[in-house]
């Protein structure tokens, strides 16, 4: 399997504070990657590495190069939409476009066209006059008009109302994804994009706790709920997140479990984090 | 280049209005005080002395009587769009930080020296080209209010004085501007009184080192010798002399001061770039 990014004994310290220890992982190509993680647990940080706009200790690669080599060129496969929606407030709409197309060899004037004329961006206004939902849409649609390999996404759709988010990743989907590109995406709304992801990785406190397909992880993971009566018997197997309803017992348990008066059910990715997060 | 055409582009349209700003001030003062004058001529108000028009000169010579009052004229305009280049090259590197948008430009294939040598450009020297509109239309209004009230029609004696007017305030972003681009790499705001202040502190520091030595050494006058190094302005009491203001080893101090102070906060951003 073909890795777009490589990384390899990756740590960064904020003066006092190691935002990430020793972080080792390999991104293929044509996948969608979550990366999940709670607050403060070192995503920013990691994906503000993979970008070059960090110092950091150890490797990392993009389509097997030193990112330290590639200096600006790297923006030429990698695009990147950051958490605040920081477009320059000073420019129009238009102006922004013309610039973007000015500067990016990779741009593809006729997606371009054909994503603005469908999207209501008044071209005249003045990017700061916008309301948060079209600074974000205006951001992903720059994005989207170039021709990258990579596109690495840091909580995109935060603070932006649920019609907003469906709409951010119905057009990531239609209009970025294909087999030969790879989308890394972190973000707390992990319900809204778990059916799309094909991978996920979990940080917590700087460390890689886990990097898996999704579908090993729901194979692995099982939720169980029994009756009241039968708790003992789904403790013998270590269950995670444990929740009591009304007379039955809920758990999430790893590999699979001789209970058989147990309802199986499929676990949502977050609650394999959380899993996930209590196991370590 | 094409990159750098664009840049050039684009910080004009960020900040267009502090480029004219500048030019509607000098206009609305000109328009100003000729509507003063000609009222008070046509009122035949002669005990009131008001600009040019009433001028008396003493110079034997008209022209350079000319030649010294467009370069006055100018003395103020540069003035303003002083005030204005400064305002811009104090945040040419941190404005964008300032706005959250830093990241949307790092992420652009666009190489850092060029990008920085486009903000150079753009804030510290693209107003001479509008002071040098400004100064040609005003050098023109003088020459023709000089052939009014005191008979001759010198339109060269007028852009001589204009042409002086620009190349000091070129001196003036050579040295200043470049001084308060190097700056804004350093802060990240608020440069200006920043920077202001920390060469005060120095020179205060200095100060105090020469007293406690009784004045047996001598350190150097910061300011002093940032003023020195835009060198001669090429004025005298009864003449100018665009060959002196030219022609001037402190001129090439200035270049290269200037030269040194982009690389450096080129240098400077290209760092923080990485710890952003």
């Amino acid at each position: 399997m073909e890795h777009y990014i490589t990384v390899n004994n990756l740590s960064k310290n904020y003066k006092t504070v190691q935002a990430l220890k020793d972080v080792n992982l390999n991104i293929p190509k044509g996948r969608i990657v979550g990366l999940l993680g709670k607050n403060g647990a070192g995503k920013s940080t990691l994906m503000k590495c993979m970008l070059g706009l960090l110092r950091y200790e150890g490797d990392i690669a993009m389509f097997n190069k030193s990112i330290t080599e590639w200096k600006q060129e790297l923006y030429k496969k990698v695009a990147f939409i950051p958490d605040v929606s920081g477009l320059d407030p000073r420019l129009t709409v238009e102006q922004i476009i013309n610039f973007s197309a000015e500067v990016n060899d990779s741009w593809n004037a006729d997606k371009a066209k054909r994503l603005f004329i469908k999207s209501d961006l008044p071209g005249d206004q003045k990017i700061g006059n916008l309301s948060k939902g079209m600074k974000t849409k205006l951001y992903l649609l720059l994005t989207l008009s170039k021709d990258v390999d990579i596109l690495i996404l840091d909580e995109p759709t935060l603070g932006l109302d649920i019609v907003f988010r469906k709409e951010f990743y119905d057009l990531l989907l239609g209009e970025f994804y294909d087999e030969n590109k790879t989308i890394i995406i972190s973000t707390h709304q992990v319900a809204e994009i778990e059916n799309i992801l094909q991978d996920v990785i979990f940080i917590d406190e700087g460390r890689i706790i886990l990097n898996e397909s999704v579908d090993s992880l729901k194979n692995r993971w099982h939720i169980y709920e029994v009756p009241q009566n039968e708790e003992d018997s789904l403790m013998q197997y270590s269950p995670k997140v444990i929740t009591k309803t009304l007379g039955h017992v809920r758990a999430l348990v790893e590999g699979k479990a001789a209970l058989p008066e147990a309802v199986v059910t499929m676990p949502n990715l977050s609650e394999i984090f959380v899993a996930v997060t209590q196991e370590k | 280049m094409s990159h750098f055409i664009t840049l050039i582009k684009t910080e004009y349209l960020k900040r267009k209005s502090t480029y004219w700003l500048p030019v509607w001030i000098v206009a609305g003062i000109t328009l100003l005080v000729l509507i003063i004058a000609i009222v008070a001529m046509i009122a035949n108000w002669d005990e009131i002395q008001v600009g040019f028009f009433n001028m008396a000169f003493d110079y034997e010579d008209i022209q350079d009587g000319v030649k010294i009052g467009m370069y006055g004229a100018m003395t103020f305009i540069a003035f303003v769009f002083a005030l204005f280049m400064l305002m811009n090259a104090q945040n040419s590197l941190s404005r964008e930080k300032e706005l959250d948008c830093e990241l949307f430009y790092r992420c652009q294939p666009i190489n850092i020296w060029t990008c920085s040598a486009a903000k150079y450009f753009m804030h510290v020297y693209a107003g001479v080209v509008l002071l040098f509109i400004v100064g040609f239309v005003v050098a023109i209004i003088m020459a023709i209010a000089s052939a009014w009230t005191i008979g001759g029609f010198y339109p060269g004696s007028a852009l001589y004085g204009m042409i002086l007017g620009v190349i000091t305030y070129l001196k003036v972003c050579l040295v200043f501007g470049s001084l308060y681009y190097f700056f804004s790499s350093v802060f990240n705001n608020n440069a200006f009184i920043k920077g202001t202040a920390l060469l005060g502190i120095i020179e205060l520091v200095f100060y105090i080192i020469e007293e406690l030595f009784r004045n047996t050494i001598s350190l150097p006058n910061i300011f002093a010798n940032l003023a020195a190094m835009t060198g001669n302005v090429g004025m005298h009491h009864e003449y100018l002399s665009l060959k002196e203001a030219l022609i001037d080893y402190h001129l090439l101090l200035g270049i290269l001061f200037a030269g040194a102070c982009y690389v450096s906060a080129t240098f400077i951003y290209q760092y923080k770039r990485t710890e952003m």
